[in-house]
């Protein structure tokens, strides 16, 4: 039972442990004054042990390193966060071997125990000493192994992160057609690899920290030190730096305490879990952040134009993926603006269409007892359903659900003449429209502005779409991702040249794409250097 | 949070680059301007309207390098306080008050006439009241987002104004008679000139750019960027107004109240799949009349708020939103409406487009206020 103290005042009980945290904090927040271990290793071993009360995963063992002089070590970590192969084999071996062979000037000298442990008590480079409390828990809860060393006031942390983790796994919502299937993993240490695999240079620094006052999740900052904005970079640290929360679990969660304006529905930070994404955009000069347990990492700054681009958009030909990108940008405007537009022509304005199609639209509708807008409404309500189902479902029933769905609702709903086949027609599109964009978090804020879209073109027309389309503009061009326009390029795309339009609606060769895109430094803006090349069009 | 600015200038607060004000100011100037200007100068200079509508251009340009020389003297000061500093501060405001109104009226006209021609030719059926509002409230949701917002609107809807304008006018060419514009230069010279006097005030609104000043990130080349966009804009005009009249004629085009949108409308797509370009024309009216109602509101509020000397400028559009809607709900119908559009653009209008710069400009050299003095 860990003894409590009762404050005077409230009568309340506070757990020793938990006061000597807030103190601890307390006198750190305010005060420059410096916490440190104990040199004493007893009043070390009962501040952690007041510390891990109840908490089984923690295991601790008292070792004797030099045993004839009662000098002992202090090993703690977390069970299962750790590797046990590292800490059974390289460490706790070497430990309790030094504890028979005392060093040889063992009685004529005062032992540094800390150095001589250092020095040959481990077989692991990665090691490194601490006297922060709070730090060293900080390390043991993330999988290190603490070991406290009598007689000084300095622990050695030792590198035994060893999670249990499911590898590398293959990409799931950002599939190629050709390319890389590797994808990001939960574990930050794999994800980091995986793109230290791919950016080679001492130059892609890797800024580790941490967010959440109880779930300490590890984050780490993956960027090239020389091409990276460092205004993007600061304001991205100190807005991480300022969350003050118990606990982020996932990306989602960090994004939105990044973002410049979290009420919008519009993603101003991209995810991704392809690694060859990410390294693609640090080389551009952008910022990689990967969350400790989540399988996707966050880039930033992201514009509207990065949204529309794909991983295979590099892998194939240029002329094609240009028509790959054109298509997709006309997909965006499908899946925002048809339902809405079908009903604004089709309520208010049927004479701007040709004869036939207005008395085929009409007789289509004939027996339809609702206005147009209820019948998309009620087919997009159909849809919404149905995808949020199938997302929901195993995957082998989920595909049944979409034939279902879409075959024999679809065809029912015509039949008992609920809905109009043209609008089972304006639905899909918009469906199908709003699978061909490469980012889910757009398509989400498309699916909620296209409702906003619909009401207003139901309420007055071509005029109320417009009035929609400008109002979701106006918002557009408000946005701004760590101080990018988010309209970029097409609202200030002088500012670096124009050149980011070789790798917007179409996609050029990348022999024509000499300068890196907006996100990089200035100074930094020449990634490929054709002197060499020569004109790849002459023919040798 | 830091708010780091960046180096090469980019996504300066509150800041625009010179290209951002070319797209603002045509966008203003031009989409509203240009759909009755070929049955205005048809009028006086029948077929030798486009000439009017070029001399007109050139009669703009020294007006625009007048505002932008004083623009560029302000030295990033807002207008009011930069017209106090020169003419003294009774003066500075009254002269800050004629602009506002200026500004409250050309919104008001023009939301007016907006909502008129709306209704008639595609919402028979929607309440007056509800085509006014809605857009009156879009603008004003526009103006309080900001001057970033607004130029990076202007660029992008820029596009979508002259694609189908271009697309329109480029396909136009079995629909129009050419021999409609001869003879060429035979009308007399005051027809002409007086065509061009109407054409003048097709450039309404260029009068803002004197109140750019404090948002140019870099005014240095602004004369010429100004000068640019103006000739720019005279072009796109003269062009319009000559297919125009080629397509209806110089005694046709007096009988449309708006012949470039009704050239629009009748001009027969091959392969289109639409019988008339309603949505064209929706598209062309509709951000054209956003464009000029939003800049009038934004620079209406923020004078107003140089002059009142605190608040914030969002509460200022919102004060004038009402004010707006009474000014333009009280002529009783379109033709009282144009009759003091005319009225205020040939007194207020051509006082804040050039009576007034060109005596801030006197009275600036008179006392001896150089460029070279400007922070530019």
């Amino acid at each position: 039972m860990p003894f409590t103290i009762i404050i005077p005042h409230t009568r309340a009980k506070i757990p020793y442990h938990l006061l000597c945290i807030k103190i601890r904090r307390l006198i750190k927040l305010y005060s420059v004054i410096n916490l440190q271990l104990y040199s004493e290793l007893e009043k070390n071993i009962q501040y952690f042990e007041e510390l891990f009360v109840e908490c089984g995963d923690w295991v601790k063992r008292k070792i004797p390193v030099v045993s004839n002089l009662s000098r002992y070590v202090y090993v703690m970590y977390i069970d299962g966060m750790v590797d046990r192969s590292v800490l059974e084999l390289s460490i706790l071996p070497r430990l309790m071997a030094s504890a028979l062979k005392p060093p040889e000037d063992f009685f004529h000298a005062p032992i540094d125990l800390l150095t001589t442990l250092k020095e040959g008590g481990m077989m692991t480079a990665d090691l490194r000493e601490e006297t922060d409390p709070d730090k060293i828990i900080s390390a043991v809860m993330s999988g290190d192994t603490a070991i406290l060393v009598d007689g000084t006031a300095t622990a050695i942390l030792v590198a035994t992160r060893g999670f249990p983790n499911r590898g590398v796994p293959e990409t799931n919502t950002e599939v190629v057609v050709q390319g890389s299937n590797e994808a990001f993993s939960e574990v930050m240490r794999f994800s980091t690899a995986l793109l230290r695999r791919r950016v080679k240079d001492p130059r892609m620094k890797v800024k580790q920290m941490q967010v959440g006052r109880r779930t300490m999740t590890d984050i780490a900052l993956c960027y090239l030190d020389d091409v990276v904005r460092k205004e993007v970079l600061e304001r991205a640290l100190a807005r991480i730096e300022n969350i003050d929360i118990d606990g982020i679990l996932t990306c989602g969660a960090l994004e939105e305490f990044i973002e410049e304006d979290y009420q919008s529905p519009f993603p101003q930070t991209q995810i991704t879990e392809r690694p060859d994404k990410a390294a693609s955009a640090i080389l551009e000069g952008r910022i990689v952040i990967i969350v400790d347990g989540s399988p996707v990492v966050i880039l930033i700054p992201a514009v509207i134009d990065s949204f529309f681009q794909s991983a295979d958009d590099y892998n194939q030909r240029w002329e094609i993926m240009s028509l790959a990108r054109v298509l997709r940008f006309a997909s965006a405007f499908f899946a925002l603006a048809l339902p809405g537009l079908y009903i604004a022509v089709t309520t208010f304005h049927p004479n701007m269409l040709p004869m036939m199609l207005t008395f085929k639209m009409a007789a289509a509708r004939e027996s339809i007892p609702f206005p147009a807008v209820m019948e998309v409404l009620i087919m997009e309500f159909a849809f919404e359903l149905l995808r949020e189902a199938g997302i929901r479902l195993p995957r082998p029933v989920g595909s049944s659900i979409g034939i279902i769905g879409g075959l024999i609702v679809g065809e029912a709903a015509v039949s008992a003449g609920i809905v109009s086949p043209i609008v089972v027609i304006i639905v899909a599109l918009t469906g199908i429209a709003s699978f061909a964009i490469p980012s889910y978090s757009l398509v989400a804020a498309f699916r909620l502005s296209k409702f906003l879209i619909i009401a207003l073109s139901a309420a007055l027309g071509l005029l109320g779409f417009w009035i929609a389309l400008i109002l979701l503009l106006i918002h557009l061009a408000s946005l701004k991702s760590f101080g990018l326009p988010y309209l970029f390029p097409f609202a200030a795309g002088d500012i670096n040249g124009f050149t980011d339009f070789k790798d917007s609606v179409f996609r050029l060769p990348i022999i024509f794409m000499k300068k890196r895109p907006i996100y990089a430094n200035p100074e930094q803006k020449i990634r490929l250097n054709t002197e060499k090349l020569g004109n790849p069009r002459k023919k040798e | 949070m830091t708010n780091t600015e960046f180096r090469d200038g980019f996504a300066l607060n509150n800041k625009i680059s010179l290209r951002q004000l070319q797209a603002l100011l045509f966008l203003e100037i031009f989409g509203f301007g240009v759909t009755a200007l070929p049955r205005r100068v048809a009028e006086s200079a029948a077929q030798d309207g486009w000439v009017s509508v070029l001399a007109a251009t050139a009669m703009i340009i020294p007006v625009v390098m007048i505002i932008s020389h004083l623009t560029k003297l302000a030295r990033g000061l807002s207008f009011h306080n930069f017209a106090c500093s020169v003419l003294s501060k009774p003066l500075g405001v009254a002269v800050s008050l004629i602009f506002c109104s200026r500004l409250v009226l050309l919104a008001a006209f023009n939301l007016r006439i907006f909502a008129e021609i709306t209704r008639q030719t595609m919402l028979p059926a929607t309440p007056f009241a509800v085509i006014f509002v809605s857009m009156l409230m879009l603008a004003a949701y526009g103006a309080a987002k900001g001057i970033e917002t607004r130029a990076r609107m202007a660029e992008v809807l820029i596009l979508v104004v002259l694609l189908p304008l271009i697309f329109v006018f480029g396909i136009s060419g079995r629909d129009i008679d050419i021999t409609n514009l001869a003879p060429v230069m035979v009308s007399p010279i005051e027809n002409i000139l007086a065509g061009s006097f109407s054409a003048f005030f097709a450039f309404s609104g260029i009068e803002v750019l004197l109140l750019l000043s404090p948002y140019l990130s870099r005014p240095k080349h602004l004369t010429k960027s100004s000068a640019q966009v103006t000739v720019t804009i005279g072009i796109f005009m003269a062009i319009v107004t000559a297919v125009t009249i080629s397509r209806f004629g110089p005694e046709g085009i007096t009988h449309q109240m708006w012949p470039v949108l009704k050239m629009m409308d009748t001009i027969s797509l091959p392969g289109s799949i639409t019988d008339r370009q309603g949505a064209l024309i929706m598209t062309f009216w509709i951000i054209s009349a956003y464009a000029i109602i939003n800049a009038a509101l934004f620079f209406s509020s923020l004078l107003l708020k140089d002059v009142m000397g605190r608040g914030q400028h969002s509460g200022y559009i919102l004060a004038l939103v009402p004010i707006i809607a009474i000014l333009a709900y009280l002529p009783k119908n379109l033709v009282t409406v144009y009759d003091l559009h005319t009225f205020s653009n040939s007194t207020i209008g051509l006082a804040t487009m050039a009576g007034i710069p060109l005596i801030i400009f006197i009275i600036a050299k008179i006392r001896g206020m150089k460029l070279k003095n400007a922070r530019l």
